[in-house]
């Protein structure tokens, strides 16, 4: 096995392609961390709304590393499952369609090892992909912005973490978003066995994921009792979780805790179902397949 | 005992029967062809061979093992180059080899995969990337890869497809080279008659799925059965004419310039001379060889048979 996912390593990160998702990343990171130096002023006045008539906003304390990594994984994490799709749906279908997979199922490996194998790889790419998104969002900002508390705008009140309670929440967060993250790579993971050429799992896994994220946003109460506590998309932006402490007595956050654990697990099992059923049915699937590409 | 055995084999797609009850032996050390038409059923029972695809029906051993049960021992020890050879064009000649080495199961060291790459005669481009490589030299990678495990059977189908005369017979050379000096059993697809005929000790014949006839080469080169097109200048006359004579009964068809007959080769000529006798101009006379006789005697599709044989 470790031999199989040493090949399918090899593999995705010789291909060109591959490194078009870390270049995307590194160009909007870039982007947003301009913006906010240029203009950060502005984006914590729009956050922080009518407050800032009732309270003064010690605005060069908040517009820190920690801060701004919290809004590019705001405005990025929705967007990074295109850039999986890339190289999941690719897994299959792009070796189907360059003619190696029938190369690859007639070796004396079994084709459960083998998707396993590619399965791990795809994982692989995806945690390295926000390791490299941890390392220039966060590290980058705090070489750039510094480091302080962090103030994190809830629906009912703003909330100020200390700094110095930062850092375990942010290696939650990015844990729950490979996690989150491969549940999309396991859905395109899937798409791919059922095609001959890549385009078509990555553009219906982008479909999904697009159709699902509509219907977790829409405010109908049938589908918030019926469809919503069950579609994946409802569920992938539960790290942020992790920024949410439970309150003390005089209102400040309490260092070291999260408010509704329960609910970031239950997130994780029910992202870790999906994962396991888009896998599972996957590999039933490509035992079961005459290979004719 | 023999290398391959396949019994009762059947392939359905959906309404389309691909492989109808087909079964043969393949011995140790045959170069077997296995000939049809395209569309005849050849890849789809080659890819039963490989497990690609899986029996409707029917039963597959090789090496004295049932394919379904013991897989992995099995394919550990088949090379094989399916149509086209398909690499990671991305990678180096020498990493594709080298990682379909590692996926055969064996430990193969480097200086095996440069002998490997010398063999094949692309050493000297083994760091260049496949997608610069011509259509004969990625062919040249595909054998490689085949053989680099030092497999007992070799499968390979439709070898030439679009390699250029001098690639054709490079690889009959390096079939007949497996044969005879490596000691290799090779299987060997073609839709084309006169390669199967060159190289082939053992050929099985299969139209629509079904075996038309197995055996070696030899016994099917029957001298009775040659096949002798007539190119005439005005075949639907000559045709009217020949009606009343004993000629008739070994016309087979009209062809686009002339007349197909079967007959035995020393009738050759007296045919000749009747045709003249009834003042049939007579533009050219070609055999076919007896097999390719016996070919177009039992597939279905005469005139196309006739076209490709050509």
């Amino acid at each position: 096995m470790w031999q199989l996912l040493q090949i399918e390593l090899l593999k995705i990160f010789r291909k060109p392609r591959t490194y078009i998702s870390f270049g995307a990343i590194a160009i909007m990171v870039i982007i947003i961390q301009i913006a906010l130096k240029f203009d950060g002023r502005s984006y914590i006045e729009f956050i922080v709304g009518g407050l800032k008539e009732s309270l003064e906003i010690p605005y060069t304390h908040i517009l820190n590393g920690y801060f701004v990594c919290f809004v590019i994984l705001n405005l990025l994490l929705i967007h990074i499952p295109l850039l999986i799709a890339l190289v999941a749906g690719d897994s299959i279908a792009g070796e189907a369609n360059m003619g190696t997979l029938r190369l690859l199922a007639s070796k004396p490996v079994s084709r459960t090892g083998l998707m396993l194998a590619k399965f791990m790889a795809t994982v692989i790419y995806t945690a390295l992909l926000l390791i490299w998104l941890a390392c220039i969002a966060l590290l980058l900002s705090i070489l750039l912005f510094g480091k302080n508390d962090i103030l994190i705008a809830r629906n009912d009140a703003l909330e100020i973490i200390r700094s110095n309670d930062v850092i375990w929440r942010y290696l939650a967060a990015f844990a729950f978003a490979t996690l989150a993250l491969t549940t999309v790579a396991s859905l395109a993971f899937l798409l791919s066995v059922f095609a001959e050429n890549s385009i078509g799992p990555i553009v219906s896994t982008i479909s999904i994921v697009i159709v699902f994220t509509i219907l977790s946003e829409m405010q109908i109460p049938l589908y918030d009792r019926t469809v919503k506590p069950f579609l994946f998309t409802s569920h992938m932006l539960a790290w942020k979780g992790f920024f949410y402490s439970k309150m003390g007595a005089d209102g400040s956050a309490i260092p070291g805790t999260i408010e509704n654990f329960r609910a970031i697990g239950k997130s994780s099992l029910i992202l870790g179902a999906y994962i396991f059923g888009f896998v599972s049915t996957a590999i039933i699937v490509f035992n079961k397949k005459d290979i004719l590409s | 005992m023999s290398l391959v055995t396949v019994t009762r084999l059947s392939k359905q797609f959906r309404k389309h029967l691909a492989v109808d009850d087909l079964s043969f032996s393949v011995e140790e050390g045959d170069v077997y062809g296995f000939l049809g038409q395209n569309g005849a059923g050849k890849s789809t029972t080659i890819r039963m061979l490989l497990t690609l695809v899986a029996p409707t029906a029917g039963h597959i051993s090789l090496f004295g093992l049932d394919l379904k049960k013991e897989r992995n021992k099995i394919l550990s020890q088949v090379g094989a180059v399916i149509e086209k050879p398909d690499l990671y064009k991305y990678l180096s000649a020498f990493e594709n080899l080298s990682l379909f080495a590692r996926m055969s199961g064996k430990k193969i060291g480097r200086k095996e995969l440069y002998a490997q790459l010398e063999m094949v005669g692309i050493a000297d481009r083994m760091d260049d990337k496949v997608r610069t490589y011509s259509q004969g030299m990625k062919q040249r990678l595909g054998i490689a890869v085949a053989l680099i495990h030092n497999p007992r059977l070799i499968i390979l189908d439709e070898p030439t497809n679009g390699l250029d005369p001098q690639g054709i017979a490079d690889m009959r050379n390096l079939i007949l080279h497996l044969s005879r000096h490596l000691n290799k059993t090779v299987i060997v697809s073609s839709h084309l008659l006169y390669e199967i005929e060159q190289i082939s000790t053992r050929m099985l014949i299969i139209d629509q799925g079904k075996k038309m006839v197995e055996g070696t080469v030899a016994s099917l080169m029957d001298p009775s059965k040659t096949m002798l097109e007539v190119d005439l200048a005005d075949p639907q006359t000559a045709l009217q004419l020949l009606e009343e004579t004993k000629w008739f009964s070994y016309f087979q068809k009209r062809t686009n310039s002339g007349l197909l007959f079967q007959l035995p080769k020393e009738l050759i000529p007296e045919l000749n001379r009747a045709l003249v006798n009834l003042q049939i101009p007579v533009l050219s006379l070609q055999t076919k060889t007896s097999l390719e006789a016996y070919f177009l005697s039992i597939t279905r599709n005469k005139q196309h048979v006739a076209a490709f044989t050509d």
